[in-house]
């Protein structure tokens, strides 16, 4: 007989963190009821809980139903983020517009940037030597880096250089003569770039054009062939600097903060031990990404790390809606959403570079800090929003009529997160609650106390520890 | 010309209105943004609403682009009002004196516009075109929660698609509360986020009901009496947006989440489809493709491919047919194709 176990709540939330955007107490609490291993599997089968309800969307909000300009499209995703029940289906979206850093200043294309992101997130858990060369033929990828521009008789470097560097092997691990070989390998993928005014901007299509593909031989990476784009990903994926590559971004991504990438080539992993044994796991599974997924999630390594990654502007607005119960459905101030994200340092379809977001330490500078501080804030301090009336409503449950700092801080901390604040910060909450007198949770304080209970969520909300995840 | 038939009658496609846009211009250059309902005027015109941008851009606050704009079936555009007044704009309905009447689905209220005022694009006066506002939110009779569709009826009362609520409710032109009928389910007479809705000409109703991919057809005091749409008839639904009749009875419904229009016979039978038909561009259309020295129009060309999947509706929203049994649906390209129906039709089989 298999005994089931629960898993510690701190851990579920640590995982729901790193494999989505959060989840609620209520949400914690029906998971925690399951083995961890468990939920692991739920969370790399996404067709087991219902899709987003994308019709809700499209007629409250039609701009995003053909994704509209870049902004739309912008809109639709973090929709879906906020609104998901398949979280990892969209995490792993997230990861991959990391690595394959795409944008809509260049693209100027909604539609091609929408379906680049639905490509991950459809295929985003699956192989990533398929999912490379679907990459290799996506219009939006082609368009930002110019492959519609590298003919026969005029190679252009820019795809092949920034599939070697930044999308599969990380600078130092191949010669210029590489790119040279490897740009002519794709000559030919090319685009049909569809005109959509006045009705609209419509998708673009891949088109392969053999007229100006370069049939010739190639020597790339010390195989010599008449290689075309597809052999050129099948050498590249075999890389060990490729294996190491991923590896080290999947941990970034979902274990604890790296180094910026350039700085890879010189500065090694702060854990070579799981950064080889996320390695080891993706060659052995063929380069399935499920199986390094499962292993990453279930390893010591990864349970340990938590409070170790400092949240994205995307992980802190989408967690805190999702928590507060904001914007949970359609609601007109989805459409400024990818605008007031951008302040904060991540515009999402729209990074600074091929290279992607700077991450850890880097979120953080005194402007994106008071604007990270205001958004959480000011949706903890909201007592009509129904994830914070849950808070309260935990609270006042599990109080006697009156309950001490002590207490009242450690329960507000719990159902935050659980945020892990020590030292000074609890010290200064605890010290605010007392400042304030006692809580009384009698008929007839109810409203005060939940006001002050709003009021400390805030202020967690503004904390320093708040920002880890 | 497409032309599709069936059952002894013919609907030829005729022609394409407007473009996406926030402008107006006097003359054939106007359009609409993403036009959520139509309605026709007492002499005939047309009403477009536009639910518009959601964000604002470079150069133009987003408020802007919602409005109505009014043009002939020959796409002479008169103009657009109602600039910065909605926020969710979704049903149009226009009474006999011609005032329009506007449902706002997040504002909860109806409001009424004098149709001859002209608001010259970018301007605006945000707030301060309407001549009158009614509803309040809420689920008591009478109160409103997400209005959608809205139609008037013989008496000129307004019926309004109350759609979080679930049902529909009758007015009186200044809003006082008429009647309700309907609930939430999938049941007879039950809705599910129901969205537009028209009145025959014996003063049935139909209700394009949303949720539950049917039109329910309702006796003018709101009694069930048939559904169209069932997959058994196999003339399945999805999400059907609203509904318009035409003078022999035939029903025509927009089906928003399958692209189409799906036309029944007045006793529920399924007659055909149209799937919209845009082959050449509107006038609109043309001379914004040709004002930036023409290079737009060379790469339309080039892009031939691209046309047949551009003709076709793309969630097409808003239905109206005029007293010459024309058909006009609006769809989310920012565009109205208009249909012909021909009621005697025999093809030429060689």
């Amino acid at each position: 007989m298999t005994i089931k176990t629960r898993t510690d709540i701190a851990l579920v939330a640590h995982l729901m963190r790193r494999a989505g955007f959060g989840a609620t107490r209520a949400e914690l609490e029906q998971l925690a009821e399951k083995p961890y291993e468990d939920i692991v599997e739920d969370l790399l089968h996404p067709e087991r809980r219902p899709e987003v309800d994308e019709h809700l969307l499209f007629r409250y909000h039609p701009t995003t139903a053909s994704y509209g300009d870049g902004g739309h499209a912008q809109t639709h995703w973090l929709y879906r983020m906020v609104m998901t029940q398949r979280p990892l289906e969209e995490k792993i979206a997230l990861f991959w517009h990391y690595v394959f850093a795409t944008g809509n200043a260049k693209v100027e294309n909604g539609p091609a940037m929408g379906r680049q992101i639905e490509g991950f997130r459809k295929h985003g858990l699956g192989n990533y030597r398929d999912l490379l060369v679907r990459l290799a033929q996506d219009p939006a990828m082609i368009y930002w880096l110019d492959n519609n521009h590298n003919h026969k008789r005029a190679p252009n470097e820019n795809w092949g250089r920034e599939l070697l560097e930044l999308f599969a092997m990380g600078a130092g691990n191949y010669t210029e003569k590489d790119v040279y070989e490897c740009a002519r390998a794709f000559t030919g993928w090319n685009i049909i770039a569809r005109i959509g005014v006045p009705w609209g901007t419509y998708p673009w299509k891949f088109v392969y054009k053999p007229e100006d593909h370069d049939f010739t031989q190639k020597t790339f990476l010390g195989h010599t062939g008449e290689f075309n784009g597809e052999d050129i990903i099948d050498i590249v994926v075999r890389q060990p600097a490729t294996s190491q590559f991923i590896a080290r971004h999947l941990y970034n991504f979902f274990v604890a903060d790296e180094p910026q990438v350039p700085a890879w080539p010189i500065e090694p992993p702060r854990d070579p031990e799981a950064v080889r044994f996320i390695r080891e796991t993706f060659v052995d599974s063929g380069y399935e990404m499920k199986p390094v997924l499962r292993a990453i999630f279930n390893s010591d390594f990864f349970k340990q790390a938590m409070y170790e990654k400092v949240k994205s502007p995307v992980d802190l607005v989408v967690g805190t809606l999702r928590l507060t119960g904001d914007m949970n459905g359609p609601d007109p101030r989805w459409g400024e959403m990818p605008r007031d994200m951008s302040p904060m340092g991540q515009n999402v379809m729209d990074p600074p570079s091929v290279e992607g977001w700077h991450t850890g330490r880097e979120w953080i500078n005194s402007g994106a800090q008071l604007l990270r501080v205001n958004f959480t804030s000011y949706r903890f301090a909201d007592t009509s929003l129904p994830g914070v009336q849950d808070m309260i409503s935990r609270v006042a449950s599990t109080a006697g009529e009156t309950m001490t700092a002590e207490v009242l801080v450690g329960r507000c901390l719990e159902l935050a997160g659980p945020v892990k604040a020590a030292g000074a910060t609890r010290a200064e909450l605890v010290g605010h609650v007392r400042n304030e007198g006692p809580v009384s949770w009698a008929p007839d304080d109810y409203d005060r106390s939940a006001r002050r209970v709003a009021e400390l969520l805030a202020l967690i909300g503004a904390s320093r520890e708040f920002q880890m995840g | 010309m497409k032309t599709y038939y069936a059952a002894g009658k013919a609907w030829h496609y005729s022609h394409t209105i407007g473009r996406r846009t926030a402008e107006h211009n006097n003359g054939n250059l106007g359009g609409c943004a993403w036009p959520a309902d139509l309605a026709l005027s007492p002499d005939g015109h047309i009403f477009i609403l536009s639910r518009g941008w959601e964000k604002d851009n470079a150069s133009h606050n987003a408020d802007i682009y919602r409005r109505v704009s009014k043009t002939t079936i020959d796409e002479n555009h008169i103009g657009d009002f109602a600039r910065a007044e909605f926020t969710w704009p979704a049903g149009i309905a226009v009474d006999r004196e011609g005032k329009v009447y506007v449902s706002d689905e997040y504002e909860h209220h109806i409001k009424v516009f004098d149709p001859s005022r002209i608001m010259e694009f970018p301007q605006y006066e945000r707030n301060n075109e309407h001549i009158a506002r009614w509803g309040v939110k809420g689920t008591a009779p009478g109160q409103l929660n997400g209005p959608s569709g809205l139609q008037f009826d013989a008496n000129d009362d307004l019926l309004v698609v109350d759609s979080l609520n679930h049902r529909v409710q009758k007015f009186t032109k200044n809003g006082r509360h008429i009647s309700s009928f309907g609930s939430y389910g999938a049941g007879e007479g039950r809705f599910n986020r129901p969205w537009g809705l028209t009145v025959d000409a014996k003063g049935d109703i139909y209700v394009a009901d949303w949720g539950n991919n049917r039109v329910q057809k309702l006796s003018p005091d709101g009694r069930s009496i048939m559904t169209f749409g069932t997959r058994e008839d196999g003339g399945e639904l999805n999400h059907p947006a609203d509904v318009a009749v035409d003078s022999d009875g035939d029903v025509y419904v927009t089906g928003w989440g399958n692209n189409r229009v799906q036309i029944y016979e007045p006793n529920g039978s399924i007659i055909a489809a149209l799937y919209g038909d845009a082959d050449k561009m509107s006038r609109a259309a043309e001379y914004s493709m040709a004002r930036n020295n023409g290079l737009s129009l060379v790469a339309w060309q080039y892009v031939d491919d691209v046309l047949a999947e551009l003709q076709r509706f793309e969630r097409p929203t808003g239905i109206v047919i005029d007293k010459q049994d024309r058909i006009i649906v609006a769809d989310q390209s920012g565009r109205l194709q208009v249909y012909a129906k021909q009621k005697q039709y025999a093809p030429q089989l060689f």
